[in-house]
């Protein structure tokens, strides 16, 4: 792949760094319109607002979690795209950054993309993570009876069930 | 051709089903609480006589040559369920396809709706949420009805065995007929597995359930 097939993500890259220097850890071309950024994540509401008003990203396709029970970690992964600039249409900018495991707490992105609404409360309940800020953090796909811990926590048991 | 043929099969089987409902009940008695008691008297001995006709109508049914005329009808009029539990519902399209063609044994998705219905095919995993729609179509079939569990997920809980939301019994919701083992099980086994169902029900008492 030639260099200037990529010239458009490197301006992205750019802008971002430019930006926020002290807040972007770092920021990889994964490949042809695929950008992974890993940030402070104290940092959310700056970095996605800027995405927002000035690159063109107007919503989030995704919010995940990832995580790991052996670095004490929990990464929360958000991917932003965009319906409304044409030059960034087919980008998906992943905006990466970790939680500590014990306690995983985060500022709510629903007042710059509101369509992260349902994605953090999904991930509110299967990891566990405090969405700070968001108008009704509530449960979304499990059972209405459902108690227990965040059931995609990997030391999480379910001794009822069948156990390999 | 074999569409009329297989309707003539399920409404010879449907009747077969009316006439034990009507001549093995006694709700004509039940529901006559505050009516006279001649009526009551009147209805107890139609009752005795229904009880008795009915005897004689299980006698007649139930051995002999037209056990097998009821057995062959239910057997050649199979109608599954149209309920998609997951993933093994591609297998089963692929069964009910030309290629293999199920209609020769009288199984075909016409059913307009569940009470015509006569067999559930459990396609996959089981949720716990769709455990209790799952629950809710089984019963509202008319008897005899037969379940095939087609796949491991619906066998034993298969590859989500340890998951949080998986009904890892699906045999704990209503008896199971055939298992089919498999992720997915070819479109292949699930036809033997109907041609198991059948033999078992060539050989069933028809006043079974």
């Amino acid at each position: 792949m030639t260099q200037a097939t990529l010239s458009r993500e490197e301006a992205l890259v750019g802008q971002l760094k430019a930006q926020f220097p002290e807040a972007i850890k770092a920021a990889k071309i994964d490949r042809t319109h695929r950008i992974t950024v890993v940030f402070e994540k104290d940092h959310l509401l700056n970095i996605a607002a800027f995405m927002r008003n000035k690159l063109g990203f107007d919503h989030v396709k995704g919010v995940a979690g990832v995580d790991f029970p052996t670095h004490k970690k929990i990464e929360v992964l958000y991917f932003a795209g965009s319906y409304s600039r044409p030059e960034v249409q087919d980008f998906i900018v992943i905006l990466k950054t970790e939680l500590p495991r014990d306690k995983p707490a985060i500022a709510s992105v629903v007042t710059i993309w509101e369509s992260a609404h349902y994605h953090e409360r999904e991930t509110f309940e299967m990891f566990g993570v405090e969405f700070e800020g968001h108008p009704d953090l509530r449960k979304l796909l499990t059972l209405d009876n459902w108690e227990g811990p965040p059931p995609m926590l990997k030391d999480v048991k379910f001794p009822e069930m069948g156990q390999r | 051709m074999s569409v009329v043929v297989a309707t003539c099969l399920h409404s010879l089987d449907k009747l077969f089903q009316w006439c034990r409902i009507r001549l093995g009940s006694n709700h004509s008695k039940i529901e006559t609480g505050e009516k006279k008691m001649s009526q009551e008297t009147l209805q107890d001995f139609a009752g005795v006589w229904i009880g008795k006709i009915s005897e004689l109508v299980k006698t007649i049914v139930g051995s002999g040559p037209i056990k097998y005329v009821v057995n062959w009808s239910r057997m050649y009029a199979l109608w599954p369920v149209h309920i998609t539990t997951a993933c093994c519902s591609a297998e089963f399209g692929a069964m009910m396809g030309p290629r293999l063609d199920p209609e020769r044994f009288g199984m075909q998705s016409v059913a307009g709706g569940l009470r015509q219905c006569d067999l559930i095919i459990v396609e996959g995993t089981v949720t716990k949420k769709m455990a209790k729609r799952l629950k809710i179509v089984y019963e509202q079939m008319a008897q005899p009805r037969y379940v095939i569990a087609m796949g491991d997920c619906a066998c034993s809980g298969g590859l989500f065995h340890d998951s949080y939301s998986i009904v890892n019994d699906v045999h704990k919701l209503f008896p199971i007929d055939v298992y089919v083992p498999g992720c997915p099980p070819r479109p292949e086994a699930l036809l033997s597995a109907v041609v198991k169902l059948r033999e078992k029900i060539r050989r069933e008492e028809v006043f079974a359930q």
